[in-house]
């Protein structure tokens, strides 16, 4: 169950990797934050997301690899 | 129906050659067909050959060693892109933290840290490139410390990057400076003592726990 659950956050992090640049992208050019200044945002949504698949990894098996 | 020669064993296939009825252990298969004893062709070896060579060809350890003085692209060339990444920024740390004002005096001990590992990154890349040639299965962040190695583990990489976003973040916004959290640099190297003292503890008699004896390589 949870190694599905994995499996579903990893294959789930390019398309929101994506959605963020955009998002961040468009609020660059909507006027808002510029996205030299925002771009922190991509590395905590990743890290986020690498945090989550990981509970659910050794939530599946501790003690296994990957 | 049963096999000829096995009366217990149900007839599973039939030789594509003669059609003889045949059981499990009278089945051999080659080549992904069924055949009897007698006209199981002379065993092809020719498959089990290419694998190696086009594995070899793709990590060249010269090659490697050559690429790896340019930061980070010797681990991508190996296939360890996380790797490159974290080299990249370990590096241009280095430098960053001797050129900014938060060293007062230290100035010498990062120039021989940035010399150093300016010299086991190509290196890195050349027994790395060395070992998967000789078809060893090598780990992203192989030789250097075991940030993600097991799903027991502390989860370092994902913390370390969401604090390295927070801190960006932050420094954007300006609601902090990162100028001048840099005098507190000494506080990465107890960072690293304790986590160090970490893994050897928590990991020291797991299985697996292959990278130990790499850990002091890395600056």
């Amino acid at each position: 169950m949870s190694t599905r659950k994995a499996a579903l956050l990893r294959a789930i992090r390019g398309p929101i990797m994506l959605l963020t640049l955009g998002s961040l992208f468009a609020w660059d050019h909507s006027g808002g934050l510029a996205f030299t200044q925002s771009f922190p945002l991509l590395l905590i949504v990743y890290g986020v997301l690498k945090l989550l698949e990981r509970t659910a990894v050794s939530a599946a098996d501790p003690g296994g690899t990957e | 129906m049963n096999c000829p020669i096995h009366p217990d064993s149900p007839v599973v296939a039939y030789c594509r050659t003669c059609g003889q009825p045949l059981c499990t252990e009278c089945r051999r298969i080659a080549a992904g067909t069924v055949y009897c004893q007698q006209h199981l062709p002379a065993i092809v070896p020719p498959s089990p050959s290419p694998p190696p060579s086009t594995f070899a060809a793709g990590s060249s350890p010269g090659l490697a060693f050559l690429l790896g003085l340019i930061p980070g692209v010797g681990a991508v060339y190996n296939g360890q892109y996380a790797k490159g990444i974290v080299h990249v920024v370990i590096f241009g740390l280095l430098i960053s933290l001797t050129t900014s004002e938060a060293v007062r005096g230290f100035e010498p001990l990062f120039g021989m840290l940035i010399a150093i590992f300016y010299i086991y990154m190509p290196f890195e890349a050349y027994h790395t490139a060395r070992r998967r040639r000789l078809g060893e299965v090598v780990d992203e962040f192989s030789s250097i410390l075991p940030l993600r190695s097991h799903a027991g583990r502390f989860p370092a990489g994902p913390i370390l990057l969401i604090a390295l976003g927070l801190l960006f973040l932050l420094h954007n916004l300006e609601l902090l400076r990162i100028e001048r959290l840099l005098r507190y640099w000494p506080v990465l190297l107890i960072g690293l003592g304790v986590y160090m003292l970490y893994c050897r503890l928590s990991g020291y008699r797991k299985p697996g726990a292959k990278s130990e004896e790499h850990q002091d390589v890395n600056p």
